[in-house]
């Protein structure tokens, strides 16, 4: 073929046009096989598919699922969260995953309330929930919760000094409520006296720390609610019970004056030894701290006691929820100089702080009878979600637990860590020998040999 | 189709009749022997027994040493291909080859699957090392067939590119080092995936050699990574081909 200067141009221009061709090409099979993946999870304990609870909990869910991580800019940590999103993003398609810097927006960090490097803020119809650990167990329940959807009425008992839910003075409740209300709860003050009716939706009466006496027509209507089968958290301050003495005669249970005293506190720096310590090993067993691994602060406390049935009141089914630790005593005496537990006055510990009642009730209505699970809580403290106390540990976790429980909205999803088959080695001496030497050693020596061999060979030839 | 496995033996032939090859298996296997044996010493010592509780034999020692195993190939990889044409070309005889009846296409293919079966068998040689873990225990063995196949598809693609690199010069030494030089930039890439926009990111961490691989590892048997490595292969095996064709008009 004769190599003209044009035929040259032709065949330069021929093969310039090829190689775009082919670069094109690959460009478009990369990007379709990102598009349309098919994967497989090959390990055996199935590592990375999702467990079939998980799977279950998505299928739940119509509609989309945003998903904010609040992680520093560490490859390792952002790509761990990427993973394990990845995991359910695989079974639903529109969850959307976005990264934030946390230390870039402070304002919006201290609004969410975020407090862990790498924690999630997930969003599904106008609500939300936090994931802090990343393990599938708290995602799956995270999603669970966010299923859910139905709207919990929370009414805050109000008039009579208690803590303001939409307060922000230290002792107010604010903080707290404000992460209730965007997990889709409901806040509403409820002032008796005006209203004269607890609302029929009320799904928790909130009585929170009062001050001043309760009118006793209020009291009537708080126990009426309470016998129809309504649920109740009581925070109960040490100091006097302002009238609910009723209310805890109707629950057979006794809130004695005094405050639990507890030096244990000095451990961790607090020295204050009416803060009452309570780290993840002394939660007795119960729904609400199951798997629950914060510690939290109680300051001033009182005693929740149970007492002895009454017959003609309810049966309540009781646990106990929170208790102070060893070495802790009810001081009823006056609170100043020395502290020191007194034998006759004083009560020993370790002490309920916080129980749970329930019962099932049976309703009577005029198409048919039903039942339902009545719950309440009743807690020596209620400084512990005050806006001044709430921020420590695990005081706002263990408020939002709180409620819901109470809300009934608590199936926990257990997913167990997934084992192995493999985790141990056990060789015998035969073994140990080839692997120990036959690789290191006779190998490569083989290797070497045949390779010097060839190069003197060739030097000789 | 006879005369890709003509050259492919030829190709074979060439590399086991010099030392070297038979160095780099003595020495790999060293190496690969000292790091399995770390590894494995780490794995049973008692003291570190919390730290890997729930974590299995393969996961751990199987998944470590594949992982030291695919960084010893990206540096021996272009020791291996640094011949295959730039030799030819400083003694001439591709003045030959070009003009033999043989098409570019099957000489290429030939000289590739050659490459291939050497390492191939160097690999045969690696995987004997997890597999006598079975002596001792039960192995995730699935886990493990992605592990070796990934590694299989990652060495498919350094020959891929050494082979490329080596069309383009005369000099096996520029070859050689121009093919860890392009191995090295494509392994590393995903770590400059915190920078820049997302879709950039994604580019980056898509084209990044090591990404794919760390996937298979881990026993994620995704149809995305396994294409990825096959096109980067016949990609550079196709330009070596583009490469030749251009030559061949000069």
């Amino acid at each position: 073929m004769k190599m003209t200067a044009t035929s040259r141009l032709q065949s330069r221009l021929n093969s310039i046009v090829t190689l775009l061709l082919i670069l094109c090409m690959a460009a478009l099979l990369a990007w379709l096989s990102v598009r349309y993946q098919a994967q497989m999870d090959w390990t055996l304990s199935g590592r990375h598919t999702l467990s079939h609870a998980s799977q279950q909990v998505l299928d739940q869910m119509d509609g989309p699922v945003e998903i904010t991580a609040y992680a520093r800019e560490d490859a390792a940590l952002r790509q761990a969260i990427e993973k394990i999103v990845g995991r359910y993003q695989r079974l639903k398609t529109d969850i959307t995953l976005h990264f934030i810097n946390p230390d870039a927006v402070p304002d919006e960090v201290r609004n969410a309330g975020i407090s862990v490097n790498g924690e999630l803020l997930v969003r599904y119809q106008g609500r939300t929930e936090h994931v802090k650990t990343g393990t599938e167990e708290e995602f799956t329940n995270a999603l669970q919760r966010l299923a859910r959807g139905s709207e919990h009425w929370l009414a805050f008992l109000e008039g009579h000094g208690e803590r303001d839910p939409h307060g922000t003075a230290n002792h107010d409740l604010k903080l707290w409520s404000s992460q209730l209300a965007s997990r889709g709860f409901k806040i509403q003050p409820l002032n008796l006296a005006t209203v004269q009716v607890i609302p029929s939706n009320t799904k928790i009466l909130v009585i929170a720390s009062p001050t001043v006496d309760i009118l006793p027509g209020e009291i009537a209507l708080i126990v009426e609610y309470l016998l129809r089968g309504g649920n109740v958290l009581w925070f109960a301050d040490p100091g006097s019970l302002h009238g609910l003495e009723s209310l805890a005669d109707q629950l057979n249970i006794n809130i004695p004056a005094g405050m639990v005293i507890d030096f244990s506190g000095s451990l961790v720096g607090i020295e204050d030894p009416t803060i009452v310590l309570n780290t993840p090993s002394m939660y007795p067993e119960h729904a609400i701290t199951k798997a629950f691994n914060l510690t939290t602060f109680f300051p001033t406390t009182t005693s929740v006691q149970v007492e002895e049935q009454k017959e003609d009141l309810p049966t309540w089914n009781k646990s106990s929820l929170l208790k102070s630790g060893d070495h802790t005593w009810l001081e009823t005496g006056v609170l100043e100089g020395e502290i020191e537990f007194n034998e006759g006055s004083d009560k020993l510990g370790p002490l309920d702080i916080g129980i749970t009642l329930e019962r099932i009730v049976d309703i009577e209505s005029d198409e048919d009878s039903s039942s339902i699970q009545q719950r309440i809580i009743v807690i020596g403290d209620g400084d512990f979600l005050s806006n001044a106390y709430v921020g420590n540990s695990g005081n706002l976790d263990l408020g939002v637990r709180l409620i819901n429980w109470l809300s009934n909205d608590d199936d926990f999803i257990s997913i167990p860590v997934k084992t192995v088959n493999d985790a141990n080695l056990e060789f015998s001496p035969y073994a140990s020998w080839i692997i120990g030497f036959g690789f290191i050693l006779v190998l490569p020596l083989l290797f070497l040999g045949t390779g010097l061999f060839i190069w003197w060979r060739r030097k000789n030839q | 189709m006879n005369a890709i496995f003509h050259i492919a033996a030829h190709e074979l032939k060439r590399l086991f009749k010099s030392p070297l090859a038979w160095i780099l298996f003595a020495v790999v296997q060293f190496l690969l022997a000292i790091f399995f044996l770390l590894i494995l010493g780490q794995f049973i010592d008692p003291a570190a027994a919390s730290l890997f509780a729930n974590y299995g034999v393969t996961e751990i020692v199987v998944v470590g040493l594949l992982q030291f195993a695919g960084i010893i190939l990206l540096l021996i990889t272009p020791f291996v291909t640094m011949h295959t044409f730039s030799e030819e070309r400083q003694t001439g005889s591709i003045k030959l080859l070009l003009s033999s009846p043989i098409s570019l296409t099957e000489l290429v293919l030939g000289k590739y699957l050659g490459v291939m079966c050497y390492l191939f068998l160097l690999l045969i040689l690696i995987s004997l090392m997890p597999l006598s873990l079975l002596m001792g225990t039960e192995l995730d063995l699935l886990q493990l067939l992605a592990a070796l196949i990934g590694l299989v598809l990652l060495t498919s693609s350094f020959a891929a590119i050494g082979l490329f690199v080596s069309s383009l010069t005369s000099h096996s030494a520029v070859a050689a080092v121009s093919t860890f030089g392009i191995l090295f930039v494509l392994w590393i890439m995903n770590m400059a995936g915190n920078t820049g926009t997302e879709l950039f990111r994604e580019i980056l961490t898509y084209a990044s050699l090591l990404n794919h691989y760390h996937h298979l590892l881990d026993g994620i048997f995704n149809s995305a990574d396994v294409i990825y490595y096959l096109l980067v292969t016949s990609l550079f095996i196709i330009l070596s081909i583009w490469r030749l064709d251009n030559e061949r008009l000069r």
